[in-house]
């Protein structure tokens, strides 16, 4: 790739003319760059995360938004397709119906909502994310894929809880690698609040990395091995373990129901006799039935 | 571009600090490819500064903890009974091994509360005391000094803000960490435990105290932590919860293995010379090397 262009790609980014690093360039940058070094040149591309962050009480949504400017919207949590087919197979094995009201918080860039809306038939999807980039990247992309959809669609940018949505307004939530990315406390605030929007005998279905699995381990040492300033001065991972998790739940007033561990293959993909395992464990809550 | 890898080698190399400068075609490929602000981010990361982040300030540790010392009196510091919690901290070392020739190594010693109780039982050993707040260090010297003015054992003292120690490979015998790993984040607690690892002798002990959730106590601690958001509770001593799985998940990563835990709501802990029990409030894990 030509230098020229390159350099043109980066101006147009930090001009803000430009919403993400086209794939060729993020290409380039990840043959040739160390990752540390790479993520500097993400943070110099995004915008100013001092502005953002002094807007929000946190750092997730300076980092998030900053990560969804640059790299190309599919490369985000690995295999796209995949990974949102196993999404809804848990979703479905764990009793999603048609007619249900879904919260997908942290939406990213559309991976589950791409197969949960087909699914919903007279339901209603609701895509939440802490990056308002990402919430526009998974509305295009649906908004092209399904011009009429077959359930209400609604979409919105979230940087703190609590979450503006009625109470009993929910059926099913689930979170897809957002506990994996945030303090042990912010995940407290959440599913509190979420007991709240949840009817009774509703779900909360989230992934995380205990440290059990093989897969957790090297997120852990990684940021072990950056110190404090900067583990947290992009997109952060967290590990925990099992017995972290179902207390903070429980806490919430939550009760955990069962684990789908993220190295055994007991996700039935939608529609296929297939099993699958999600690489993140998967914990499901359920809400109390008379709240 | 051409040389692509040449260039990755050579920011790593300056990464990791094995070169001072980048050679000057590598300088003159990013002067010709990037953007002045990208190449200076790119300088300050490569070089050390570490570029602007949106996170809190650089570790937080050593402000809240200096501010902690300086604001509060020292006998309050860790909060509880500043002489029955170094009673217990000490019989949980002598019941887990301590001998007065030891070497100890007093990790997060606060303004004492352990010094005082174990320095007369080193006899002939050594008592390190090592905290994050230099203030902290010296309210400790002072009251040794006071209390012992002929210390039975060597007895030294330092500031350390950021691992690694600054002591030598397999000079220890035992290293305490009381209430240390509850105000930190677990990959730090990992980075400590990782180095404790190097300057333990061989079957040296380690020994921290935690708040597993498990714990009454240690839930009122994380439901006050998520009362505050992100900042707030970074901009204060931070209380950190967790759990024994997740601890001895860390503990294992970093080399050591558990021998057993004193679950901080039993009162199990013998204090010395008595025949007396009491629980220290916090969980106790002993790691061996």
């Amino acid at each position: 790739m030509a230098v020229g262009a390159v350099r043109q790609v980066m101006r147009a980014a930090l001009s803000g003319s430009l919403r993400r690093l086209p794939r060729p360039v993020y290409g380039m940058l990840r043959g040739t760059i160390p990752s540390p070094i790479r993520r500097s040149l993400v943070r110099a591309v995004g915008p100013a995360p001092d502005a953002v962050a002094a807007a929000t009480p946190n750092p997730y949504v300076g980092a998030w938004e900053t990560l969804a400017r640059v790299i190309p919207d599919d490369a985000i949590g690995g295999d796209f397709d995949l990974g949102g087919r196993i999404q809804l197979g848990v979703l479905l094995m764990e009793g999603l119906r048609p007619t249900d009201t879904l919260l997908d918080f942290g939406c990213g860039s559309g991976r589950l909502a791409l197969k949960a809306i087909p699914m919903l038939q007279g339901g209603q999807y609701f895509g939440v994310d802490v990056s308002q980039t990402m919430v526009e990247l998974a509305r295009d992309r649906v908004a092209t894929q399904y011009p009429n959809p077959s359930c209400r669609v609604s979409w919105l940018q979230l940087g703190e809880p609590p979450f503006p949505l009625e109470e009993r307004s929910i059926d099913v939530a689930c979170a897809f690698s957002d506990f994996t990315h945030i303090e042990h406390e912010d995940a407290y605030r959440y599913l509190k609040d979420a007991l709240r929007i949840v009817g009774p005998g509703g779900r909360f279905i989230f992934s995380c990395l205990p440290m059990t699995l093989a897969y957790a381990r090297p997120f852990f040492l990684a940021a072990a091995a950056q110190d404090f300033r900067d583990r947290w001065s992009s997109t952060r991972n967290i590990t925990t373990s099992v017995d972290f998790m179902e207390a903070l739940a429980t806490l919430a007033g939550w009760t955990p129901v069962r684990w789908y561990a993220g190295d055994q293959y007991k996700v039935r993909l939608p529609e296929s006799d297939e099993f699958a395992c999600l690489g993140q464990s998967i914990c499901v809550l359920a809400a109390p039935q008379r709240s | 571009m051409t040389g692509g890898t040449a260039l990755g080698q050579a920011l790593r190399r300056a990464a990791d600090g094995s070169i001072r400068r980048l050679p000057r075609p590598v300088s003159a490929v990013l002067r010709r490819t990037l953007p002045a602000p990208i190449r200076q981010s790119l300088r300050r990361l490569v070089f050390g500064a570490g570029p602007p982040t949106a996170g809190p300030a650089p570790s937080p540790y050593e402000v809240t903890w200096e501010t902690a010392a300086q604001l509060q009196a020292d006998q309050m510091v860790g909060g509880g009974d500043f002489d029955l919690i170094g009673r217990i901290e000490l019989g949980l070392l002598l019941t887990e091994g301590l001998r007065p020739t030891d070497t100890l190594l007093d990790f997060g010693c606060g303004s004492g509360r352990l010094a005082v109780q174990v320095i007369p039982v080193l006899r002939g050993g050594h008592y390190r005391g090592v905290d994050v707040s230099q203030t902290m260090v010296n309210l400790a010297r002072d009251r040794v000094a006071h209390l012992y003015p002929n210390p039975p054992c060597q007895v030294s003292w330092a500031q350390l803000t950021e691992p690694p120690f600054s002591i030598e490979d397999a000079s220890i015998d035992m290293v305490c960490a009381f209430s240390v790993f509850t105000h930190m984040e677990h990959e730090d607690t990992y980075r400590y435990l990782k180095d404790a690892r190097r300057i333990v002798r061989p079957g040296g002990r380690f020994i921290f105290s935690c708040l597993p959730m498990t714990l009454a106590d240690a839930q009122e601690v994380f439901l006050a932590s998520a009362s505050r958001d992100f900042h707030r509770r970074w901009g204060m001593t931070r209380d950190v919860t967790t759990s024994v799985d997740l601890m001895n998940a860390v503990a294992t990563l970093a080399g050591w293995t558990v021998v057993r835990w004193y679950a901080g709501d039993a009162p199990t802990i013998r204090l010395p010379g008595t025949e007396e029990f009491a629980a220290l409030g916090q969980s106790t894990c002993v790691l061996v090397a």
